[in-house]
């Protein structure tokens, strides 16, 4: 699995297990906030999840375009493939 | 240590960046044993932003606007130290329609939500708590100076001046229990709570040009250094203040130079 797929897996995870979104509606193209229901507090839970996962850190700056899944996943994947 | 052997209840970390965070952080590099409390759907937020600090915390559920979360949390405290030394309010919430420059509009409910989250949760957590400081003890909360009005601050900023005068009440009539209770106006800090209050960045620019230290907003430092002496016996004799933490701000009549705050 790349890295993307395995930072996909662990955000869509968090998104299940601890925010309780419905799995069906998750895609990568899906808006977090408008069509998963995300508030700021949720998409850092996710992010800082992620973030204790893969042992990255990512800025406020970086974050503040995230509006859908993939592009999180592509922000936080660079980050793990850097890291390795 | 300045707080060797404090037993300090934390409330307000959310993230790294919190305030708290770095109040927290501080106080343990100090010597003080440290509890967490955290609420709602920031408590993830909390447990893992807890984990990076420098020692292990636990993290108690409450929410401070209901008196039997408080009372459990009392209970949890007795029975891992059998007391407190004192805590830090760092607890504020405004609904949207509260900030951001529709004063004259915001609604009664949207107000008392953010005043009773804001302001009258201090004394709802002293008098939980007061049974617990059987030594004394010291309160800390966290203010943006409300003797003044900003721009788009609101009913936050009514909140605050409501905070403060609680600040003095408290300090009134716990004294005599040898508890004191002081508030930090610290200036603006690039938080998750700054990040809900519109035109934050206007109020970055304004210190820029008026602080005669200049103002870093990424660095809570210099706060959690004056709450770390608040809580400490170093301040044995204030009570009932309000410490401004604000690159000298709030001293100055206008602004003395233009420009970037971390460049002069």
């Amino acid at each position: 699995m790349s890295n993307r797929d395995e930072v996909v897996v662990a955000l869509k995870e968090t998104l299940v297990d601890r925010l309780k979104v419905e799995a069906s509606t998750i895609t990568e193209d899906a808006n977090l906030f408008e069509d998963l229901g995300l508030d700021s507090i949720d998409l850092m839970t996710v992010v800082m999840a992620v973030e204790e996962k893969f042992g990255i850190e990512v800025s406020d700056e970086e974050l503040e375009d995230v509006t859908t899944l993939g592009q999180a996943a592509d922000l936080l994947s660079a980050k793990v493939g850097s890291n390795a | 240590m300045l707080l060797e052997g404090k037993r300090l209840l934390v409330t307000g970390v959310l993230t790294q960046k919190s305030i708290a965070f770095a109040a927290a952080k501080l106080a343990q590099q100090h010597g003080a044993e440290i509890v967490l409390s955290g609420f709602g759907k920031g408590l993830a937020l909390t447990e893992m932003s807890a984990r990076r600090l420098p020692e292990p915390v636990e993290i108690l559920e409450m929410d401070v606007t209901k008196d039997s979360d408080i009372a459990r949390v009392a209970e949890q405290i007795k029975q891992k130290w059998g007391g407190l030394d004192g805590f830090l309010h760092a607890v504020a919430f405004a609904p949207q329609n509260a900030l951001g420059g529709e004063f004259l509009n915001t609604p009664w409910e949207s107000v008392e939500l953010a005043f009773k989250t804001s302001a009258f949760s201090l004394k709802s957590l002293a008098s939980g708590l007061l049974p617990l400081m059987s030594r004394g003890g010291s309160i800390v909360s966290l203010d943006f100076d409300g003797r003044v009005a900003w721009p788009v601050y609101d009913w936050m900023g009514v909140c605050k001046a409501g905070l403060e005068s609680i600040t003095r009440y408290l300090a009134r009539d716990l004294g005599p229990h040898g508890i004191r209770v002081n508030t930090v106006s610290a200036g603006p800090l690039a938080t998750t709570a700054a990040k809900g209050i519109p035109g934050f960045t206007s109020l970055v620019d304004a210190w820029g040009s008026r602080a005669p230290l200049g103002w870093k907003a990424d660095d809570p430092v210099p706060v959690a250094k004056t709450i770390s002496f608040l809580l400490s016996d170093w301040s044995d004799g204030i009570t009932g203040e309000l410490i401004h933490v604000d690159g000298g701000y709030h001293a100055m009549g206008a602004d003395i130079r233009s420009g970037d705050p971390e460049n002069i």
